[in-house]
């Protein structure tokens, strides 16, 4: 997998709508794709790596995401996509709603490059306490997008 | 699973709300078109595929202890003229 060089940085855009507690539980209704049987999760913001979440499973404790927020890895991501995109993202309050946030989840590769998955990204909504993960279609995003390269 | 054949310009229904036409057939690539209610998604198969099998790469990453380190070390470093952008096509 060719991995850019350029990393992006975590910026201020962190600090904005992060819950203050240091846990909140997020239920996704229809569970994540593929797994519809991860439903409940704790959202926590770990101390040592400010700036990035932890989303464990409360079903499957072998199961926890790290997530980034997408704004911080690619701050133009919303302008990216597609009409249909946008609309899908804007009715579950992304961009206009303070209690909505854009998530992604973070992976490592067999290279031990590590990817963000910007094609799946998980909208949390810190005010309901609920989460869905959305598909997007005709954006121009992968579900491996290169964040970190291999051996750094 | 149920096989049909269809030519272009025909259809089929699925359920009440779901529409399929064949709209036409050039070589290995057929044009579907497809009317649903707004509720209904309907998506590419590969990319819930795509989806589903990164979610399962991704859910065992919280449980790699130095991954967090490494992750904040390398995304926290200053780097003004970082970006990343979208390729210009989709993939």
């Amino acid at each position: 997998m060719e991995v850019s060089e350029e990393l992006p940085q975590l910026g201020a855009a962190s600090q904005v709508s992060t819950p203050n507690r240091q846990r909140v539980d997020i239920v996704f209704p229809s569970g994540l794709v593929g797994c519809p049987e991860w439903r409940r999760f704790a959202f926590a913001l770990p101390e040592e790596a400010p700036g990035l979440a932890i989303l464990q499973s409360l079903d499957d404790a072998d199961v926890a995401f790290v997530l980034a927020p997408v704004e911080d890895l690619v701050p133009e991501f919303l302008t990216t996509l597609s009409p249909d995109d946008r609309e899908l993202l804007k009715a579950l309050g992304v961009g206009h709603d303070p209690s909505v946030r854009l998530y992604c989840t973070l992976a490592v590769q067999t290279d031990d490059s590590v990817t963000a998955n910007l094609l799946g990204p998980l909208a949390l909504d810190f005010g309901r306490g609920c989460g869905t993960q959305v598909v997007l279609t005709g954006s121009p995003w992968s579900t491996r997008h290169p964040i970190v390269p291999a051996g750094k | 699973m149920l096989v049909l054949s269809r030519r272009p310009g025909e259809a089929l229904l699925i359920g009440q709300d779901v529409r399929i036409v064949i709209l036409s057939v050039e070589g290995e690539r057929v044009r579907v078109g497809i009317e649903a209610p707004r509720e209904v998604p309907v998506l590419r198969a590969e990319l819930i595929e795509a989806v589903s099998e990164e979610n399962s790469r991704a859910a065992r990453v919280g449980a790699q202890p130095d991954l967090l380190v490494r992750l904040h070390r390398n995304l926290r470093q200053p780097r003004p003229d970082a970006t990343t952008r979208a390729p210009e096509s989709p993939p």
